[in-house]
């Protein structure tokens, strides 16, 4: 779960694109902010993290 | 079928609009054929498609119809699909026996996040529809200890 970096799903206004990691946010892990994401809290345990991928310049 | 390039481009089409909440149930019998005609990579983008439709709350017994038959793909992230519109839709008042057998066959998934999806299901299929048996329960209650947070939390839930 270490060196997670920049999730693919994370918006640059904080909020989570992975509709299946909101329902389960909501759900299963009972957050009440769970259209957020915060990476240092978030990113660690989150079983719908997909690392961005790095799209070569030019 | 592999994904051509019109292909890809409305199946991201309809994916934008899907995130938008537009009613696009005009393309379930599309769908319904991609998913069973198309490669991997479109089994993937048309189940999503599918399964957002029933977080959308669109209403139609299609999107259980076609979810169904794909609870024995060989791709696991088309059978979390699977596992995912199934809870969805039954936010929209659709679910039957179908649902149920599709989610006892997924909490014995190999993959974790199959399972722990299904865990979750099996709760939405409870709490919005009542919809539950004993066989699903003993499954999820044998899934407490599961080596998984994710599933022990989502069978958690279930459980409520």
């Amino acid at each position: 779960m270490e060196g997670r970096k920049q999730c693919l799903w994370h918006a640059v206004d904080g909020r989570c694109a992975c509709c299946k990691a909101k329902r389960i946010r909501l759900d299963v892990l009972k957050l009440p902010d769970y259209e957020m994401c915060v990476a240092e809290k978030d990113y660690p345990t989150c079983e719908f993290f997909k690392e961005k991928p790095i799209i070569p310049k030019g | 079928m592999n994904m051509d390039a019109n292909t890809e481009v409305w199946l991201a089409d309809l994916d934008a609009d899907l995130r938008k909440k537009k009613d696009r149930s005009d393309t379930l019998d599309e769908l319904f054929q991609l998913t069973f005609l198309g490669d991997t990579e479109i089994r993937q983008k048309a189940s999503w498609c599918v399964a957002k439709m029933g977080q959308n709350k669109i209403s139609d017994m299609r999107i259980l119809d076609i979810l169904a038959p794909l609870t024995d793909d060989e791709d696991d992230t088309v059978r979390e699909n699977v596992a995912w519109g199934i809870g969805e839709v039954a936010g929209a008042d659709i679910g039957d026996e179908r649902s149920i057998d599709s989610i006892i066959k997924l909490l014995d998934d190999d993959v974790t996040d199959v399972k722990g999806m299904a865990a979750w299901a099996a709760g939405r299929l409870k709490h919005k529809l009542n919809l539950t048996n004993k066989h699903l329960e003993e499954k999820l209650i044998s899934l407490s200890d599961d080596p998984s947070e994710f599933v022990r939390k989502s069978v958690l839930f279930a459980l409520e």
